[in-house]
């Protein structure tokens, strides 16, 4: 179940990629290991630095992949921003956290794909 | 045949001044179609500095013959007080340029020396924010000593990056080419499309990329 699960999200984070590219997105990084988690897709728009957290489902029965994105995992995110702008050589003009938001059907299409940009707020770097 | 050495007149010119740790930074893989730029930063003791010629042999790391380069960057490695390596990968090349990733990969090796130089000797170039006095020497990887001497080690620690990187995405031939486009890359690529380790902003990786998915090039990029 487990392994099923981390192959969806494998799946999510593949599809994003290219979704964020086709939306000039340029993809700077893939499962940046910190030492607080990993960062799913680091990327630049524009003058942007954007950290992307890759929430995928199957259905939304549960919940939709934007409301499993809960008060603690924004909390999350926002700390791993803040240690992956520590480490960096240089700061980037601007920062900011979004969100992709990927349903499967229960043929392992993909449903619906949104992306949702500075969807964590208040991390202090956002524009 | 005899070629000639990278010297310490920069080094001990500045021994005279009274610096003393005198930190020789480099970074190689700039031109490759695939794979990181690596950065090496090294702090000799200053005694071995002391010398006009302390390390024959030492010289700009693409003169060199590979098995040369080896023998010397064990020498190096043997006497050095630190070392510290960075890198840039190919994906932070497309994201933000050339000349930004390859600062970077120099940052980095200096963060991971573990103690801060007092000078730093870059080649050609001269990093913003340096926490000490510097000079970019021009032509440093061929005539200073401590810069040729990290050009060594950050060249030998590329290529074996990109043995590995052989073993990961095998049939490019990264083990023998190093990421560079030669003939032989340039073929492969074609064949199999690029690798997740393929800069995607350079001509030929873009080339193949289907329209809207490469790294777009941006006015002010290095």
């Amino acid at each position: 179940m487990a392994d099923r699960r981390r192959h969806l999200g494998r799946q999510g984070e593949e599809y994003a990629v290219d979704f964020l590219r086709r939306q000039g997105y340029l993809i700077a990084g893939r499962n940046v290991r910190l030492a607080q988690g990993e960062i799913d897709i680091v990327a630049r728009e524009g003058e942007v630095l954007c950290l992307i957290e890759v929430r995928t489902r199957r259905s939304p029965r549960y919940g939709t992949p934007e409301e499993s994105l809960t008060a603690r995992k924004r909390q999350r995110l926002r700390a791993l921003a803040e240690e992956y702008l520590a480490g960096l050589p240089e700061p980037p003009l601007a920062c900011r956290i979004d969100l992709v938001a990927i349903e499967v059907g229960s043929d392992g299409s993909v449903r619906r794909c949104t992306l949702l940009r500075n969807a964590v707020e208040g991390h202090g770097f956002s524009v | 045949m005899s070629r000639a050495s990278a010297t310490t007149d920069r080094e001990r010119a500045l021994l005279a001044q009274g610096y003393r740790r005198i930190v020789g930074l480099d970074e190689v893989g700039r031109g490759c179609l695939a794979g990181p730029v690596v950065a090496a930063a090294v702090l000799f003791p200053t005694d071995l500095l002391a010398a006009p010629d302390p390390l024959p042999g030492v010289a700009d790391s693409k003169l060199l013959a590979p098995d040369q380069r080896l023998a010397l960057a064990e020498e190096i490695l043997a006497r050095v007080v630190a070392v510290g390596l960075g890198q840039a990968t190919a994906a932070e090349i497309d994201c933000w340029g050339l000349g930004v990733a390859s600062r970077w990969a120099m940052v980095r090796a200096l963060r991971a020396l573990p103690v801060p130089p007092d000078y730093l000797l870059v080649d050609y170039f001269t990093l913003p924010d340096c926490p000490c006095p510097q000079e970019g020497v021009v032509d440093g990887d061929a005539r200073c000593f401590t810069i040729a001497a990290a050009s060594i080690v950050a060249k030998v620690v590329r290529d074996r990056l990109c043995s590995l990187l052989d073993a990961l995405y095998p049939g490019y031939g990264f083990a023998i080419h190093k990421g560079y486009g030669t003939p032989e890359h340039r073929a492969a690529l074609a064949r199999l499309g690029p690798s997740p380790v393929h800069r995607r902003s350079f001509a030929p990786v873009r080339a193949l990329l289907a329209p809207g998915t490469g790294a777009v090039r941006r006015a002010g990029d290095g």
